[in-house]
């Protein structure tokens, strides 16, 4: 099959020395176009530093990062800035992840000013209203402020903002933890319909295994840095093979 | 709603400033202050191109010590010179001495702070060490050096001497405002959005710690009247010119003479500037959140 | 004092906030009841008014609140009428309280022994500190020497354990738990709901428990009322509001919960 993704090998490491964490041990895993990837496991155990890594916010300690046959690990600079039209992230936190002082319209136009899309204020003010529309909000509400909206609202226009620079991967780190049961539902349902849609693929981080099992399409757990288990998210989950796996199934207070 | 389209936060906050009826009393408060300024400065300059002696330092014994009355509305000094043509002399001084060492001083404090908080490591250290530098030599004496050292023997060297001393304070603030804001999800989001550092933190960043350098700059402009005060009182700086400093200083001495005109307008006009400033500068703070409106 | 059946009773309470046109009714006229040794479950999604009613049970609602009518019953006495100084002496050692996150409730400057020992002594006089806190460090399954560590030093589950044991200092008897693991990871969730039901077996503990995770309510909860916009809209034993809800905001609550194994159900 087609790889969009390749991770091989991959290390982070936090500090020096003594005192240094070694957050990801040797990770490898990769994702096809369209596919969405979990990666499931409980704090600390570095998933969300291997998401940061990938979207290169942490510089990895070595190992390889292929995306579309680029070793993006160690890019720099003007490369670096055009591999972040390809991946891009969604936050946890919908409150925090949008500058209280800018209206949300202007924040997306901002990237496009940044990557030189659209021709002119204009052309890029009308992308916005077509981002919006394409993640289920009303254009008008685009020249908003953040503290205007709901959380389930914040995080889709998070999602548009992601959109707006047209990226093949999207690493969404724990993207429904901060929202309602019903919010939550209606936040999967637009991943889902991007990924119909744009092909898009995802990497969506996460701790909560039935959110995992209703969204992936396969899925690595983590702990202590490693992926211990990985497969099809039904054999996974229903047919655990590792310990931590079937541990952390067990723990899982469900009905 | 719809005409509002891509307004910048700074238009946004224009608009509800112009609501809030305090400070746009305070705003024409502030104009009418800067007016003066510059009539005081054309007046200034006029006489010192004719070379001629302007009215307000010409001095009239038979006039000395008048009460306010309507040919002197704020009556004479111990020379017999006109209050209110000083006064407004004193504002020109006080402007410059308030608005031109903000100009030094905030843009270097503001600068240092982000570009300290936002990249720390040996850029941290830098600046850091630096201010630790500047903060440690007492400030006085440090403006008094820079003053010597300043050719012509005027108000350049005072002006230099508060700008470069006093942006300490503000840089501290910056850098740990910006350290905080680093530490946010949207500066993150930024970055994955591939935007530029520059860009993060004077675009997305320094918005969100407006409020500091706003205070800032309300807290320091009756500061530096004061030091201007001292330094006149030294002997450098401004020298024959009527600064408040120097007429807050000769009024004191005949105040107990029942001599109250002076002291009264001087220091009414002192007070009046300070809270225009002050009350402006809360209500553009306000202003600038937008969460705190609509 | 006569024995009541059961421990709580909430009768129409409401709880408003602002006046005239902006007024919120957080909590609008709910009734429910917690039986002796039951642990009842409050569920709703964030803004339901969940936390306003367990908290306006001891009137600590913030200050803005209006204590609009209804009564609170606990052993039978309306709380809603107590003065302020009544009710400082029954929180803490009559209804006690755990809150969501465990690594802001403790002060970081005192040992976690310290902070157990001001809890005891502030509702008891004349006891064996010593003796108390080992037995509370005991109960909630901590080793002795966690009482010497520092808040920094212990886990947010170990916390969690610290913050039930204060709550347990002064032996009260009904424990109001507000979303106690939702800061949790869920093998230390698990630990910390097993917990809870031990306790409220081996110490007789009533317990409210405000959540808004449904897993934990089929864990724990022999009966649940959920909220909505201030409103209880369905109550019943847990099995029963779980696989057959009969009210639409429940069905379509259940319907969104992501299930673990989606076959089955």
């Amino acid at each position: 099959m087609e790889k969009l993704l390749t991770v091989e090998n991959l290390n982070v490491i936090y500090g020096k020395g003594k005192d240094s964490v070694h957050a990801v041990k040797d990770v490898t895993f990769d994702i096809a176009p369209g596919e969405i990837f979990g990666l499931v496991g409980e704090s600390g155990c570095g998933k969300s530093s291997l998401g940061k890594a990938i979207v290169r916010l942490t510089d990895p300690a070595s190992g390889r990062i292929d995306f579309n046959g680029d070793d993006v690990a160690l890019m720099k600079g003007k490369e670096l800035k055009t591999y972040r039209q390809e991946v891009q992230m969604v936050f946890q936190d919908p409150y925090g992840s949008l500058n209280p002082r800018m209206k949300v319209g202007n924040a997306i136009v901002d990237v496009l000013d940044v990557h030189r899309i659209g021709k002119d204020r204009n052309e890029r003010r009308a992308q916005v209203a077509e981002l919006f529309d394409a993640v289920g909000l009303n254009p008008e509400w685009a020249w908003r402020y953040p503290h205007e909206f709901s959380g389930g609202q914040r995080q889709r226009i998070c999602i548009a903002r992601a959109l707006s620079l047209d990226p093949k991967l999207l690493v969404a780190d724990e993207p429904v933890s901060a929202l309602d049961v019903s919010v939550q539902a209606e936040i999967l349902e637009l991943l889902e319909d991007l990924r119909a849609q744009r092909q898009l693929a995802f990497l969506f981080v996460s701790h909560d295994l039935a959110v995992v099992r209703n969204v992936c399409d396969r899925v690595a757990v983590m702990y202590n840095g490693e992926v211990v288990e990985m497969g099809e998210v039904g054999d996974v989950i229903d047919n655990p093979q590792h310990e931590y796996t079937r541990t952390l199934l067990a723990a899982v207070p469900a009905f | 709603m719809a005409l509002e389209k891509g307004q910048s936060l700074w238009s946004d906050a224009w608009r509800r400033l112009k609501k809030n009826r305090l400070a746009m009393l305070c705003l024409g408060l502030v104009v009418l202050f800067t007016l003066l300024a510059v009539y005081g400065e054309m007046v200034y300059l006029y006489h010192h191109a004719k070379d001629i002696t302007p009215s307000y330092q010409m001095t009239n014994l038979d006039a000395a010590y008048e009460a306010p009355s309507i040919r002197h509305w704020m009556g004479t000094d111990g020379l017999g010179r006109d209050v209110m043509a000083r006064l407004v002399q004193g504002v020109r001084i006080a402007y410059k001495v308030g608005i031109i060492t903000s100009l030094i001083a905030i843009p270097i404090g503001v600068l240092l702070g982000c570009l300290a908080g936002f990249f720390g490591g040996k850029v941290d250290d830098f600046i850091v060490w630096l201010y630790s530098t500047f903060a440690s030599m007492p400030g006085l004496l440090f403006i008094l050096a820079i003053a010597m050292v300043v050719p012509d023997n005027g108000l350049l060297g005072v002006y230099l001497g508060i700008g470069l001393t006093t942006w300490v304070g503000l840089c501290r603030l910056v850098r740990g405002e910006v350290l905080k804001h680093k530490e946010q999800t949207y500066v993150q989001a930024a970055k994955a959005l591939g935007i530029g550092s520059g860009r993060i933190m004077f675009r997305h960043i320094l918005p969100n710690i407006m409020h500091v350098v706003i205070v800032t700059f309300t807290l320091r402009f009756p500061a530096a009247v004061g030091t201007e005060v001292i330094m006149s009182y030294l002997g450098i700086g401004v020298q024959g010119e009527p600064s408040w400093g120097l007429m807050i200083d000769s009024a004191r001495m005949r105040l107990w003479q029942g001599m109250w005109w002076e002291m009264t307008f001087v220091t009414l006009a002192l007070f009046l500037l300070v809270l225009a400033f002050n009350l402006l500068g809360d209500a553009l703070r306000d202003a600038l959140d937008p969460r705190l409106n609509d | 004092m006569t024995e009541e059946k059961n421990i709580l009773e909430v009768q129409d309470l409401s709880v408003h906030f602002g006046h005239g046109e902006e007024l919120v009714k957080a909590v609008d006229e709910v009734s429910f009841t917690v039986g002796r040794g039951e642990t009842i479950a409050l569920v709703g999604e964030s803004g339901s008014g969940k936390s306003i009613s367990a908290l306006a049970l001891t009137r600590l609602a913030p200050r803005a609140a209006v204590y609009a009518g209804g009564r609170v019953l606990f052993n039978g006495s309306d709380m809603l009428l107590r003065s302020e100084r009544e009710l400082r002496d029954i929180r803490g050692s009559q209804i006690s309280y755990i809150f969501q996150e465990p690594m802001v409730s403790f002060n970081p400057v005192f040992t976690i022994g310290w902070q157990i020992e001001e809890a005891i002594r502030l509702h008891r006089k004349d006891v064996n500190v010593a003796g108390e806190i080992e037995r509370l460090l005991d109960l909630v399954q901590l080793p002795e020497r966690s009482a010497k560590a520092y808040p920094h030093q212990m886990s947010g589950g170990q916390l969690q354990r610290c913050m039930i044991a204060m709550a347990l200092a002064c032996s009260p008897e009904l424990l109001v738990a507000d979303e106690p693991t939702t800061a949790l990871d869920v093998t230390v969730q698990r630990e910390i709901l097993n917990l809870l039901a031990d306790l409220s077996q081996k110490v007789n503990l009533s317990v409210l428990m405000i959540t808004h995770n449904f897993g934990i309510v089929a864990d724990l909860a022999s009966r649940v009322y959920v909220m909505q916009t201030g409103k209880i809209v369905e109550e019943g034993g847990t099995k029963q509001v779980l696989y057959e809800p009969r009210h639409d905001y429940t069905k379509q609550l259940m319907a969104a919960v992501p299930r673990l194994h989606p076959a089955k159900n």
